[in-house]
Protein backbone atom coordinates (compact mmCIF):
# COMPACT_ATOMS: atom_id res chain seq x y z
CA UNK A 1 0.00 0.00 0.00
CA UNK A 2 3.25 2.37 0.91
CA UNK A 3 4.66 1.66 -2.44
CA UNK A 4 1.45 2.28 -4.30
CA UNK A 5 1.16 5.76 -2.42
CA UNK A 6 4.83 6.56 -2.78
CA UNK A 7 4.12 5.95 -7.00
CA UNK A 8 1.48 7.78 -6.90
CA UNK A 9 3.15 10.66 -4.92
CA UNK A 10 6.05 10.29 -7.74
CA UNK A 11 4.20 10.44 -10.91
CA UNK A 12 2.75 13.64 -8.98
CA UNK A 13 5.59 15.37 -8.42
CA UNK A 14 7.47 14.12 -11.78
CA UNK A 15 4.18 15.65 -13.37
CA UNK A 16 4.77 18.82 -11.35
CA UNK A 17 8.60 19.02 -12.22
CA UNK A 18 7.64 18.39 -16.18
CA UNK A 19 5.22 21.08 -15.91
CA UNK A 20 7.36 23.92 -14.27
CA UNK A 21 7.79 27.11 -16.70
CA UNK A 22 11.09 27.94 -14.68
CA UNK A 23 13.28 25.16 -15.63
CA UNK A 24 12.82 26.41 -19.40
CA UNK A 25 15.92 27.81 -21.09
CA UNK A 26 16.00 31.82 -21.08
CA UNK A 27 16.04 33.80 -24.13
CA UNK A 28 19.43 34.47 -24.04
CA UNK A 29 20.84 31.10 -23.86
CA UNK A 30 18.36 30.04 -27.25
CA UNK A 31 20.15 33.24 -28.44
CA UNK A 32 23.52 31.92 -27.72
CA UNK A 33 22.80 28.74 -29.28
CA UNK A 34 21.19 30.09 -32.23
CA UNK A 35 24.34 32.35 -32.71
CA UNK A 36 26.40 29.32 -32.86
CA UNK A 37 24.54 27.23 -35.12
CA UNK A 38 24.65 30.01 -37.53
CA UNK A 39 28.54 30.47 -36.56
CA UNK A 40 29.51 26.98 -37.14
CA UNK A 41 27.35 27.19 -40.94
CA UNK A 42 29.55 30.41 -41.43
CA UNK A 43 32.93 28.87 -40.66
CA UNK A 44 31.91 26.17 -43.01
CA UNK A 45 30.55 28.84 -45.99
CA UNK A 46 34.71 30.22 -45.12
CA UNK A 47 36.26 27.11 -45.96
CA UNK A 48 34.63 26.03 -48.83
CA UNK A 49 35.32 29.28 -50.20
CA UNK A 50 39.21 29.59 -49.25
CA UNK A 51 39.18 26.04 -51.26
CA UNK A 52 37.88 27.04 -53.79
CA UNK A 53 39.90 29.98 -54.16
CA UNK A 54 42.92 28.07 -53.88
CA UNK A 55 42.20 25.50 -56.43
CA UNK A 56 41.60 28.85 -58.56
CA UNK A 57 44.59 30.04 -58.22
CA UNK A 58 47.00 28.85 -61.17
CA UNK A 59 50.74 28.25 -60.70
CA UNK A 60 53.52 29.23 -62.94
CA UNK A 61 53.86 26.03 -64.35
CA UNK A 62 49.91 25.63 -64.56
CA UNK A 63 50.36 29.06 -66.74
CA UNK A 64 53.27 27.61 -69.29
CA UNK A 65 51.06 24.27 -69.21
CA UNK A 66 47.71 26.20 -70.38
CA UNK A 67 49.16 28.16 -72.72
CA UNK A 68 50.48 24.39 -74.48
CA UNK A 69 47.16 23.57 -74.34
CA UNK A 70 47.53 21.60 -71.47
CA UNK A 71 48.87 18.16 -70.90
CA UNK A 72 46.58 16.13 -73.43
CA UNK A 73 48.69 18.26 -76.08
CA UNK A 74 52.00 18.09 -74.31
CA UNK A 75 51.59 14.50 -74.50
CA UNK A 76 50.60 14.13 -77.96
CA UNK A 77 54.42 15.88 -78.60
CA UNK A 78 56.14 14.14 -76.35
CA UNK A 79 54.94 10.93 -78.35
CA UNK A 80 55.26 12.34 -81.81
CA UNK A 81 58.62 13.34 -80.42
CA UNK A 82 59.89 9.69 -79.49
CA UNK A 83 57.94 7.96 -82.40
CA UNK A 84 60.33 10.08 -84.69
CA UNK A 85 63.32 9.10 -82.90
CA UNK A 86 62.50 5.61 -83.00
CA UNK A 87 61.41 5.20 -87.00
CA UNK A 88 64.85 6.89 -87.48
CA UNK A 89 66.82 4.60 -85.22
CA UNK A 90 64.93 1.36 -86.40
CA UNK A 91 65.26 1.52 -89.81
CA UNK A 92 68.50 2.70 -89.69
CA UNK A 93 70.09 2.98 -93.61
CA UNK A 94 67.13 1.51 -95.67
CA UNK A 95 65.52 5.02 -95.55
CA UNK A 96 69.14 7.08 -96.52
CA UNK A 97 70.41 4.59 -99.27
CA UNK A 98 72.72 6.86 -100.75
CA UNK A 99 75.83 7.66 -99.34
CA UNK A 100 74.81 10.92 -97.60
CA UNK A 101 72.26 9.56 -95.97
CA UNK A 102 74.69 6.66 -94.71
CA UNK A 103 77.40 9.87 -94.15
CA UNK A 104 74.53 11.13 -91.36
CA UNK A 105 74.06 8.26 -89.51
CA UNK A 106 76.87 7.50 -89.25
CA UNK A 107 79.74 9.29 -86.97
CA UNK A 108 82.93 8.72 -89.16
CA UNK A 109 82.30 11.20 -91.89
CA UNK A 110 82.04 14.99 -91.97
CA UNK A 111 79.16 16.20 -93.90
CA UNK A 112 78.79 20.24 -94.85
CA UNK A 113 74.81 21.66 -95.66
CA UNK A 114 76.83 21.70 -99.61
CA UNK A 115 75.88 18.29 -99.37
CA UNK A 116 72.47 18.68 -98.69
CA UNK A 117 71.39 21.41 -101.00
CA UNK A 118 73.91 22.82 -103.77
CA UNK A 119 72.78 26.28 -102.81
CA UNK A 120 74.73 26.26 -99.93
CA UNK A 121 77.97 25.93 -101.81
CA UNK A 122 80.64 28.52 -102.29
CA UNK A 123 81.10 29.40 -105.77
CA UNK A 124 84.15 31.00 -107.08
CA UNK A 125 83.81 32.81 -110.10
CA UNK A 126 87.10 32.90 -111.36
CA UNK A 127 88.03 34.64 -114.41
CA UNK A 128 90.97 33.00 -116.12
CA UNK B 1 6.36 27.55 -43.05
CA UNK B 2 9.41 27.34 -40.59
CA UNK B 3 11.03 23.72 -39.87
CA UNK B 4 10.54 24.41 -36.60
CA UNK B 5 6.66 24.72 -36.65
CA UNK B 6 7.08 21.28 -38.91
CA UNK B 7 6.77 19.03 -35.73
CA UNK B 8 6.70 16.20 -38.27
CA UNK B 9 10.40 17.02 -39.88
CA UNK B 10 12.57 14.13 -38.06
CA UNK B 11 15.75 15.56 -36.22
CA UNK B 12 18.18 13.65 -38.70
CA UNK B 13 16.71 15.13 -41.41
CA UNK B 14 16.46 18.59 -39.97
CA UNK B 15 20.57 18.40 -39.23
CA UNK B 16 21.04 17.35 -42.55
CA UNK B 17 19.47 20.48 -43.80
CA UNK B 18 20.96 22.51 -41.26
CA UNK B 19 24.83 20.64 -42.69
CA UNK B 20 23.86 21.73 -46.42
CA UNK B 21 23.84 25.76 -44.92
CA UNK B 22 19.74 26.20 -44.01
CA UNK B 23 19.41 28.62 -41.85
CA UNK B 24 15.79 27.79 -41.23
CA UNK B 25 17.04 24.32 -39.82
CA UNK B 26 19.64 25.84 -37.66
CA UNK B 27 16.60 28.05 -36.01
CA UNK B 28 14.49 24.87 -35.77
CA UNK B 29 17.14 22.66 -33.98
CA UNK B 30 18.06 25.05 -31.25
CA UNK B 31 14.40 25.72 -30.70
CA UNK B 32 13.28 21.97 -30.66
CA UNK B 33 16.50 20.49 -28.74
CA UNK B 34 18.07 22.80 -26.45
CA UNK B 35 15.08 23.61 -24.10
CA UNK B 36 15.47 19.43 -23.84
CA UNK B 37 19.09 19.39 -23.49
CA UNK B 38 19.42 22.54 -20.83
CA UNK B 39 16.05 21.14 -18.37
CA UNK B 40 17.92 17.65 -18.39
CA UNK B 41 21.35 18.81 -17.90
CA UNK B 42 19.29 21.01 -14.99
CA UNK B 43 18.13 17.81 -13.25
CA UNK B 44 21.76 16.33 -13.43
CA UNK B 45 23.16 19.36 -12.05
CA UNK B 46 20.78 21.40 -9.91
CA UNK B 47 22.68 24.55 -11.20
CA UNK B 48 20.76 26.75 -13.91
CA UNK B 49 24.18 28.28 -14.65
CA UNK B 50 26.39 25.28 -15.30
CA UNK B 51 23.38 23.82 -16.96
CA UNK B 52 23.59 26.59 -19.15
CA UNK B 53 26.76 26.19 -20.20
CA UNK B 54 26.72 22.42 -20.74
CA UNK B 55 23.45 22.49 -23.04
CA UNK B 56 25.58 25.29 -25.18
CA UNK B 57 28.51 23.27 -25.45
CA UNK B 58 26.55 19.82 -26.09
CA UNK B 59 24.34 21.87 -29.23
CA UNK B 60 27.64 23.18 -30.71
CA UNK B 61 28.95 19.65 -30.72
CA UNK B 62 25.79 18.86 -32.48
CA UNK B 63 26.27 21.31 -34.74
CA UNK B 64 29.52 20.54 -35.43
CA UNK B 65 28.85 17.07 -36.09
CA UNK B 66 26.21 17.60 -38.59
CA UNK B 67 28.34 17.12 -41.57
CA UNK B 68 29.59 13.89 -40.91
CA UNK B 69 26.41 12.79 -39.31
CA UNK B 70 24.25 9.30 -41.07
CA UNK B 71 20.84 9.65 -41.56
CA UNK B 72 19.48 6.44 -39.77
CA UNK B 73 22.41 5.16 -38.15
CA UNK B 74 21.25 6.59 -34.55
CA UNK B 75 18.62 8.69 -33.32
CA UNK B 76 19.92 12.73 -32.98
CA UNK B 77 18.33 13.08 -28.96
CA UNK B 78 20.17 10.05 -27.95
CA UNK B 79 23.03 11.00 -29.29
CA UNK B 80 22.50 14.60 -27.45
CA UNK B 81 21.51 13.49 -24.05
CA UNK B 82 24.75 10.73 -24.30
CA UNK B 83 26.90 13.84 -24.98
CA UNK B 84 25.10 16.10 -22.43
CA UNK B 85 25.17 13.44 -19.81
CA UNK B 86 29.08 12.94 -20.15
CA UNK B 87 29.60 17.17 -19.50
CA UNK B 88 27.27 16.66 -16.70
CA UNK B 89 29.44 14.12 -14.97
CA UNK B 90 32.69 15.79 -15.79
CA UNK B 91 31.09 18.60 -14.17
CA UNK B 92 30.05 16.86 -11.05
CA UNK B 93 33.17 15.00 -10.63
CA UNK B 94 35.11 18.51 -10.60
CA UNK B 95 32.56 20.21 -8.18
CA UNK B 96 31.72 16.69 -5.94
CA UNK B 97 28.25 17.35 -5.73
CA UNK B 98 24.68 18.62 -6.97
CA UNK B 99 24.12 22.12 -6.72
CA UNK B 100 20.45 22.79 -5.09
CA UNK B 101 20.09 26.26 -7.19
CA UNK B 102 16.93 28.21 -6.32
CA UNK B 103 14.69 28.21 -9.49
CA UNK B 104 13.94 31.24 -10.86
CA UNK B 105 10.15 33.47 -9.83
CA UNK B 106 6.81 31.87 -11.00
CA UNK B 107 5.45 33.09 -14.29
CA UNK B 108 2.54 30.76 -14.76
CA UNK B 109 -1.00 32.71 -14.63
CA UNK B 110 -3.44 30.02 -15.89
CA UNK B 111 -3.47 28.30 -12.10
CA UNK B 112 -4.38 29.80 -8.89
CA UNK B 113 -2.09 30.91 -6.71
CA UNK B 114 -1.69 28.43 -4.35
CA UNK B 115 -1.65 25.79 -6.99
CA UNK B 116 1.33 27.13 -8.62
CA UNK B 117 2.86 27.94 -5.24
CA UNK B 118 2.57 23.82 -4.43
CA UNK B 119 3.64 22.62 -7.60
CA UNK B 120 6.47 24.79 -7.60
CA UNK B 121 6.94 23.31 -4.08
CA UNK B 122 6.73 19.88 -5.42
CA UNK B 123 8.74 20.54 -8.19
CA UNK B 124 11.65 21.72 -5.61
CA UNK B 125 11.34 18.77 -3.50
CA UNK B 126 11.93 16.77 -6.31
CA UNK B 127 14.71 18.33 -7.67
CA UNK B 128 16.37 18.03 -3.71
CA UNK B 129 15.47 14.41 -3.64
CA UNK B 130 17.37 14.14 -7.51
CA UNK B 131 20.15 15.39 -6.04
CA UNK B 132 20.27 13.01 -3.33
CA UNK B 133 20.57 9.70 -6.06
CA UNK B 134 23.75 8.07 -7.56
CA UNK B 135 24.42 9.90 -10.53
CA UNK B 136 23.40 6.84 -12.63
CA UNK B 137 20.18 6.50 -10.97
CA UNK B 138 19.48 9.97 -11.33
CA UNK B 139 20.28 9.78 -15.13
CA UNK B 140 18.10 7.50 -15.37
CA UNK B 141 15.26 8.22 -13.12
CA UNK B 142 15.28 12.16 -15.41
CA UNK B 143 15.51 10.34 -18.71
CA UNK B 144 12.73 7.85 -18.05
CA UNK B 145 10.27 10.24 -15.73
CA UNK B 146 10.61 13.86 -16.86
CA UNK B 147 12.21 13.32 -20.39
CA UNK B 148 9.34 10.78 -21.04
CA UNK B 149 12.46 8.49 -22.69
CA UNK B 150 11.49 4.85 -23.32
CA UNK B 151 13.41 2.17 -21.29
CA UNK B 152 15.25 0.74 -24.65
CA UNK B 153 15.79 4.38 -25.35
CA UNK B 154 17.52 5.17 -21.82
CA UNK B 155 19.04 1.60 -22.20
CA UNK B 156 21.28 3.48 -25.58
CA UNK B 157 22.02 6.54 -23.99
CA UNK B 158 23.57 4.75 -21.06
CA UNK B 159 24.50 2.06 -23.17
CA UNK B 160 23.67 -0.86 -21.02
CA UNK B 161 21.21 -3.02 -20.62
CA UNK B 162 17.24 -2.67 -20.46
CA UNK B 163 16.90 -5.04 -17.52
CA UNK B 164 19.82 -2.20 -15.77
CA UNK B 165 17.62 0.61 -16.87
CA UNK B 166 14.65 -0.74 -14.89
CA UNK B 167 16.63 -1.54 -11.92
CA UNK B 168 18.38 1.63 -11.55
CA UNK B 169 15.28 3.65 -12.33
CA UNK B 170 13.50 1.45 -9.54
CA UNK B 171 15.94 1.86 -6.96
CA UNK B 172 15.67 5.44 -7.73
CA UNK B 173 12.24 5.61 -7.35
CA UNK B 174 12.34 4.04 -4.01
CA UNK B 175 14.90 6.25 -3.35
CA UNK B 176 13.72 9.06 -4.14
CA UNK B 177 10.26 8.04 -2.34
CA UNK B 178 12.60 7.66 1.19
CA UNK B 179 14.65 11.36 1.22
CA UNK B 180 10.59 12.63 0.31
CA UNK B 181 9.08 10.76 3.45
CA UNK B 182 9.16 13.33 5.84
CA UNK B 183 7.74 16.21 3.32
CA UNK B 184 4.69 14.31 1.96
CA UNK B 185 2.45 16.08 4.19
CA UNK B 186 4.43 19.75 3.56
CA UNK B 187 3.68 18.43 -0.01
CA UNK B 188 -0.15 18.30 0.21
CA UNK B 189 0.12 14.30 0.17
CA UNK B 190 -2.09 12.37 3.04
CA UNK B 191 -1.55 8.95 3.28
CA UNK B 192 -5.20 6.75 3.66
Amino acid sequence: MADKFDDDMLDDLFAAARSDVRVAPDPDLMARVLADAEAVQASWARDDAGACAEASTPSLWQGILSALGGWGSLSGVAMAGVAGVWIGVATGSTLMTNTLGLDLSGTGAQTYLSDLDVSYALELDVEE
Amino acid sequence: MPYDQQDDVPDDTLLVLYANGDDTAARALTLRLTPRVFSHAFRMLGDRAEAEDVAQEAMIRLFRQAPEWRQGEAKVTTWLYRVTANLCTDRLRKAKGVALDVIAEPEDDAKTAAQSMLDQARSEALQRALATLPERQREAVALRHLQGLSNPEIAEVMTISVEAVESLTARGKRALAAALADQREALGYTDG
